[in-house]
């Protein structure tokens, strides 16, 4: 599960079930092809304030990004890419989603969590 | 077939040999309404990427053909690619799917919409289970999470076609486009109005297609005029 999944995900039946936390037994850095047309179009979608703490609450994942989206984001290359890295090339391969309403945990196994 | 369906070319689906046959005894493997909705995405391809979606969801993916395939229409990279499922067997197979077409898809088991954030979705494909069953029968194919539950749908086909359809609403994008496959006995043009009546969405129908003994439909549904 890449991080821009986890920024998609609720928990199931619940008004306030985000962002999930995630609680990582094994994570893993890949490589992704970078568009940054399509990151700074992602940037509409994203809660940013929830993938800001996500990333801050995984140690290893290196905390570039601002705390606030820039202005002119579109054009901001350094950012898109810091964007990239952090959306597309962080892999939650083992671990658990724990819903913030009711700290109901969900298994990510192999990197699919499950929801059900 | 009325003329405008009749020049629905075929597409070519994604790869599948990386799947060996004994998965498809727990997954389903594309058959005539998978070939269906592919094709009605193809003939789609150019309005698709005019309106670059940026995040395409399939629920039910099974062995994610069709969302591998979307991804194939839009330009590499360009948009978010999430398959859901409700069986591990598919879940596998669909991101294996992915990987095997260089298409980066995503992956999470999840019931129909429940897990997504709502007012993200840009584009999204449903073939569900369509099959007229008994109550009874879809009961026993959800607990099993079997092949069953990839086609047995209740009375009229309609039980999760049903389901999904309130939720519609707070799930799709402003301007997202709603994919849905099924056979005749599901009266699309009963749940055409549903839709309508639920969230004002306009559905069109895309293409009808004789398979066997099934009349397989695709319908397209969006926020209505200019969405």
């Amino acid at each position: 599960m890449k991080l821009i999944t986890h920024n998609m995900l609720m928990s199931p039946g619940t008004r306030n079930g985000f962002p999930l936390a995630i609680e990582v037994e094994s994570l893993e850095e890949v490589e992704a092809d970078f568009n940054p047309e399509f990151i700074a179009r992602m940037v509409e979608k994203l809660d940013y304030p929830a993938l800001l703490q996500t990333v801050a609450s995984l140690s290893v994942v290196e905390g570039t990004l601002p705390p606030q989206v820039p202005e002119k984001y579109a054009e901001d290359e350094e950012f898109l890419k810091a964007l990239h890295h952090v959306l597309l090339e962080v892999e939650i391969v083992e671990g658990s989603l724990v819903c913030p309403e009711t700290a109901r945990k969900f298994p990510i196994k192999e990197g699919i969590p499950s929801m059900l | 077939m009325t003329p405008q369906h009749a020049r629905l070319a075929a597409a070519p689906l994604p790869r599948l040999d990386h799947l060996p046959a004994a998965a498809f005894t727990r997954v389903y493997e594309p058959s005539d309404d998978t070939y269906l909705l592919a094709d009605v995405l193809s003939a789609e391809a150019a309005e698709l990427r005019r309106r670059r979606p940026a995040l395409c969801v399939e629920i039910g993916a099974g062995s994610g053909a069709l969302i591998t395939h979307l991804g194939a229409l839009l330009p590499p990279h360009s948009a978010a690619l999430l398959a859901t499922d409700v069986s591990a067997a598919a879940a596998e197979a669909a991101r294996a799917t992915g990987r095997a077409n260089a298409q980066p898809v995503e992956v999470a088991l999840a019931d129909l919409l429940s897990a997504l954030r709502p007012g993200q979705v840009d584009v999204l494909i449903f073939n569900p289970p369509y099959v007229p069953t008994s109550a009874a029968e879809l009961r026993e194919a959800e607990e099993a999470r079997d092949l069953s539950a990839a086609w047995a749908g209740g009375p009229r086909g309609r039980e999760v076609i049903d389901r999904l359809l309130p939720s519609l609403g707070a799930a799709l994008s402003p301007t997202g486009l709603f994919y849905l496959l099924g056979v005749a006995e599901n009266e699309p043009t009963e749940i055409a109005e549903q839709l309508k009546a639920l969230h004002g969405f306009e559905g069109q129908l895309m293409a009808q297609r004789r398979a066997q003994n099934e009349r397989l439909w695709v319908w397209r549904f969006s926020r209505g005029p200019g969405a």
